[in-house]
């Protein structure tokens, strides 16, 4: 069946092939089946591929944890700062600067002479 | 037709159904489609005509789907999440069809999904594959007769149900 009914799978694939062979091949019930179920075949192969692409396009399932930490890890940083930044804002509000230079101011007041 | 681009443009869909099938994993047929393109891009594209750049392409998509497989099994990862949204029939019959493929032998796996997913020519899979047009012919109508033998089930419901041009058979109602 395999070798004289190949011209099935030919003429279903638009391919040349031998009208005398398909007749010879079709006059047999066996493959009259045969066709049917290749292009039934062809049908679901093509159906759920294309189904699967479908169900597949709209989201990234296998990058959407990476994408969660990311923006957990972001959000942690943030806050985190945030609250160290308070932290060390309050503490140094109540306390004057520390001196980073003294000048000495001299202790008796002068006048200069020709100015009034 | 000889630029990266315009090949993206003429055999991305051909190319990414393939891909899907062959690889097993639909949600990965995008990444594999671009590395596709990727080793096209690094390349010169031959100045031929398409029936030869055709076989050419997807010699290249067939290495790519090598390599992944090669891949997975040096680093096996948990398989991705099938999509869900199918109804459980039609995941019956996506588990079943991809059971079968994975029966086949490889080359003639190829061939057949060359020719049902991307409607290649026998002379442009033979490029693809490196076979003669005759050995298509044969390893096609061979892949055939054994998913016909492992998806009998499948197919018989299908046997009384009206077929759609583009899409899932429809029961015919008295």
């Amino acid at each position: 069946m395999t070798r004289n009914h190949e011209v099935i799978s030919a003429f279903l694939d638009d391919e040349p092939f031998e009208p005398a062979a398909l007749a010879e091949a079709l006059a047999d019930p066996a493959g009259r089946d045969l066709l049917i179920d290749f292009v039934l075949l062809r049908h679901l192969a093509q159906s759920e591929e294309s189904a699967a692409v479908l169900t597949s396009a709209p989201s990234q399932p296998r990058n959407k944890p990476l994408y969660l930490v990311a923006a957990a890890a972001v959000i942690v940083a943030l806050l985190g700062g945030y609250q160290i930044g308070q932290r060390q804002s309050t503490d140094e509000a109540g306390r004057p600067p520390t001196a980073t230079r003294v000048v000495q101011a001299d202790s008796v007041w002068q006048e200069l002479g020709g100015v009034k | 037709m000889t630029d990266t681009e315009t090949l993206f443009v003429f055999y991305q869909d051909r190319l990414r159904r393939y891909l899907s099938r062959a690889s097993g994993e639909p949600e990965l047929a995008r990444d594999l489609t671009q590395e596709v393109f990727l080793r096209v891009s690094r390349v010169a594209v031959p100045v031929a005509p398409e029936s030869q750049l055709a076989g050419w392409l997807f010699r290249i998509a067939r290495n790519v789907v090598i390599d992944h497989h090669r891949q997975r099994k040096r680093r096996p990862e948990a398989p991705l999440e099938p999509a869900d949204r199918a109804t459980p029939a039609s995941q019956e019959t996506t588990s079943a069809l991809n059971q079968a493929l994975s029966t086949l032998p490889e080359l003639d796996r190829d061939v057949f999904l060359m020719r049902e997913m991307s409607g290649l020519t026998y002379d442009e899979i033979a490029k693809a594959c490196e076979l003669t047009p005759d050995a298509v012919r044969n390893r096609i109508h061979r892949a055939r007769l054994q998913l016909r033998e492992a998806l009998a089930p499948s197919l018989r419901p299908l046997r009384v149900k009206q077929i759609q041009p583009n899409g899932r058979p429809r029961r015919v109602t008295p």
